[in-house]
């Protein structure tokens, strides 16, 4: 009676526990791109642009074109619980961007304020920047 | 004294009937058809030895049935049960399976046995002996575990090319699957609701209208509001030279369109396939999605509303979220 108690109990409080949610991220105006896994660091990626973007990525230009926007988006990976033989992306870690102004220059901005794992510092900016020009559209 | 011999002769005429009942039953009595072995699971004797215990008995063509089981009505629930589990899978018919289905169809058994579904907990009832034992499915995780190694190894590591576009097509000449679901392009532009792999070098992204992404975020999963729609695009990996996976070849396109009217036989979700640059849908029938889809997402992903890939409840509230 006490352990089905102290069950029903901690499974009521799961279900009250409401700190935890499931995320669908929103990529606002960008549209999605290619996605990639990375096995040694357990991650998964997405990646999303805006239409200049697209240009940039499946022309493979040398040259961004100005208005570029990219984001790429990285979670934790886990087998998934509802399937052996399944991986499924689980924590959000980090959110990057790139931005090209008009003069073709391109900027990194990494958001990391409210992600769960603190990977702030980025070594390399540009060599971001590339590998996240490295990604070629799936559509 | 009249009145136990009237008790009597009801009690005998109740008993007449019954007996008559019954026996007329079995002229309604259908077996199930008896069809040839044409080709057996080839794999080692320990995991084979398993499957002929505990699944042969419905899951192939050589059934050794208890007399109960052959007599009306029970032998109308055997035949149903047989039926159902020699359309999903069938242990004498194996040898029509590819290498690739072989290995999908050993990890949706141990998922099964793993899960405790299967067998089912009725006919373990009645044949104890038909039980799996944690044992048991060790040995059938370590085999089908095996499996992936063999074709990982098989894999050549190759550069990242470009990744295969699924094609743009024209409203008029938009494929659809037997069951009435129709091929749309809209996917393209909704949100990306997971990602995923599967043992079978698959690259997976899942995408939701909006009444999906809705549902997810509030956890409406029983029932999913009709209208959902759910599209899983599937890639070939393609392993860069640093190791980093991305999409290769595209194989199909998978929906899942929830109409609890439409589709009543699948939990109410209108599955469809839609493979390769031409997006052949699969499926010559209605059927298909009751014998090859249904049974596993009804026995293994039945807390999410029968869907697998549904975000995992672990991010924190308040993650940010930017909007351009």
């Amino acid at each position: 009676m006490l352990l089905g108690g102290m069950l029903l109990s901690n499974c009521v409080d799961k279900q009250k526990n409401d700190s935890y949610t499931r995320v669908v991220f929103d990529p606002g105006a960008l549209k999605f791109f290619a996605s990639s896994v990375n096995k040694k660091q357990e991650t998964m990626a997405a990646l999303y642009g805006n239409d200049k973007a697209y240009q940039t990525l499946s022309k493979g230009d040398s040259i961004s074109a100005a208005g570029t926007i990219l984001r790429l988006v990285t979670w934790r990976y886990h087998d998934n619980p509802q399937y052996t033989g399944g991986t499924i992306n689980g924590e959000l870690l980090s959110v990057e961007s790139v931005y090209v102004n008009e003069a073709g220059k391109a900027s990194y901005e990494l958001e990391a304020s409210a992600l769960q794992s603190e990977t702030n510092e980025v070594a390399d900016k540009q060599e971001r920047i590339k590998y996240i020009m490295s990604y070629k559209p799936v559509f | 004294m009249e009145v136990p011999r009237r008790k009597k002769k009801r009690l005998y005429l109740v008993l007449l009937v019954i007996i008559t009942l019954f026996v007329g039953l079995q002229f309604f009595n259908q077996p199930i058809i008896g069809k040839p072995v044409t080709g057996t699971i080839e794999a080692p004797r320990e995991v084979t030895a398993i499957l002929e215990r505990s699944c042969y008995s419905c899951h192939s063509n050589e059934q050794q049935l208890s007399w109960f089981e052959q007599v009306a009505p029970v032998s109308w629930l055997v035949k149903k049960d047989v039926d159902r589990a020699r359309e999903v899978m069938n242990f004498s018919e194996w040898g029509a399976l590819s290498p690739a289905e072989h290995q999908g169809k050993m990890y949706a058994i141990l998922n099964m046995v793993q899960a405790g579904k299967m067998p089912l907990p009725a006919y373990t009832l009645l044949h104890p002996a038909a039980k799996i034992s944690e044992d048991d499915i060790a040995v059938i995780k370590a085999y089908t575990l095996s499996l992936s190694k063999d074709e990982a190894n098989k894999t050549a590591v190759t550069l990242v090319e470009q990744p295969e576009v699924i094609p743009d097509r024209l409203p008029d000449t938009l494929p659809i699957s037997a069951n009435g679901v129709k091929y749309t392009d809209a996917f393209k532009d909704w949100k990306v609701i997971s990602m995923s792999t599967l043992f079978d070098h698959s690259i997976r992204v899942i995408y939701g209208n909006d009444i999906a992404v809705k549902a997810v975020e509030e956890e409406k999963f029983h029932p999913w509001p009709d209208g959902s729609v759910v599209v899983k695009a599937v890639w070939e990996q393609v392993e860069g030279a640093d190791g980093e996976i991305r999409a290769g070849k595209f194989i199909n396109a998978q929906f899942m369109e929830k109409n609890a009217e439409k589709y009543k036989d699948t939990e109410g979700w209108g599955f469809a396939k839609f493979s390769g640059q031409k997006l052949i849908p699969t499926g010559k029938t209605a059927l298909f999605a009751q014998q090859s889809c249904i049974a596993c997402h009804r026995q293994l992903a039945a807390s999410t509303g029968y869907l697998f890939d549904v975000p995992l409840k672990i991010n924190r509230k308040g993650l940010i979220q930017k909007n351009n």
